[in-house]
């Protein structure tokens, strides 16, 4: 059976990293049965990155080649009937979503404001974790932030980038079912991976804030949640 | 006047960064007058946007 390596869960979702959720909700809406290993060290991962999975002899790292893997594999037909307009917003919002997943990490490991209660969450949860090593990984994210360039940005700077995304993100939701229609496709998974680890946690950042407003976004999250949660 | 401080020209493009010749066309198209400033130096900007002195990303 495929087994999917990724983040542990925080506040009740099954990964506290978007990517990881993607593949999970990807996994569980295509109906393809996996084992979920939740595991902190990458360093074994392809790219030393998570998530990835292990099929018999295959190992799949990068959340996009591995729904791409599944879905010839498994014969996922989650977005057959998309038409070519269809996937080009697919792969807009997806590098949306990466440009998301910086700002919001920075609201987690970075911004003053929130840091104390992501940090307390994660040893609340994960009491594994050390101070000592929640220390390096902030600093080592801050190395990352600055470089990609998002950590130059002042704090409300950065949260204004993702409240943008999030916008452009809530219009694509239509008032009643899915990006593309009344089933959900696999940019749902996607799309779920981050806004639910936003939406879920009880740390009231800007971007909490604007999807706890848009009653879209919010439902989408929710209704995705309950549709992988089974 | 507005100054437009952005990297140098390559193969004949007025900035060879994408975001320096965004903004660069951007304000062609618009008809905002301007000078435009070709630097390497990026230590003077705001957030010092990606500039190493070995490494110029484009």
């Amino acid at each position: 059976m495929l087994t999917l390596y990724s983040y542990p869960p925080l506040f009740g979702v099954a990964d506290n990293n978007g990517y990881g959720l993607k593949v999970f909700a990807f996994l569980k809406l295509a109906g393809v049965p996996f084992r979920h290993e939740h595991i902190f060290d990458a360093s074994k991962a392809p790219r030393g990155q998570l998530p990835y999975i292990v099929d018999g002899h295959d190992t799949v790292g990068d959340s996009e080649t591995i729904l791409g893997y599944v879905t010839e594999k498994y014969g996922v037909t989650l977005d057959a009937a998309l038409i070519p307009a269809q996937r080009t917003i697919n792969l807009l919002a997806t590098r949306t979503l990466d440009d998301l997943y910086w700002v919001m990490s920075y609201s987690r490991w970075k911004d003053e404001r929130y840091w104390p209660q992501f940090r307390d969450a994660l040893k609340r949860e994960h009491p594994s974790l050390t101070d000592d090593g929640l220390t390096k990984a902030k600093e080592f994210n801050a190395q990352r932030y600055y470089f990609q360039g998002i950590g130059r940005f002042e704090a409300d700077a950065a949260m204004a980038r993702g409240l943008a995304d999030l916008a452009a993100l809530a219009n694509l939701i239509p008032r009643q079912g899915y990006v593309h229609g009344d089933r959900p496709t696999t940019i749902d998974a996607g799309i779920y991976g981050f806004i639910a680890n936003i939406y879920f946690y009880d740390i009231e950042t800007p971007l909490k804030e604007f999807v706890v407003s848009h009653d879209g976004l919010a439902q989408h999250c929710r209704a995705i949640h309950t549709a992988v949660s089974a | 006047m507005l100054t437009l401080y952005s990297y140098p020209p390559l193969f004949g493009v007025a900035d060879n960064n994408g975001y320096g010749l965004k903004v660069f066309a951007f304000l062609k198209l618009a008809g905002v007058p301007f000078r435009h400033e070709h630097i390497f130096d990026a230590s003077k900007a705001p957030r010092g946007q990606p500039f190493c002195s070995s490494l110029q990303p484009s």
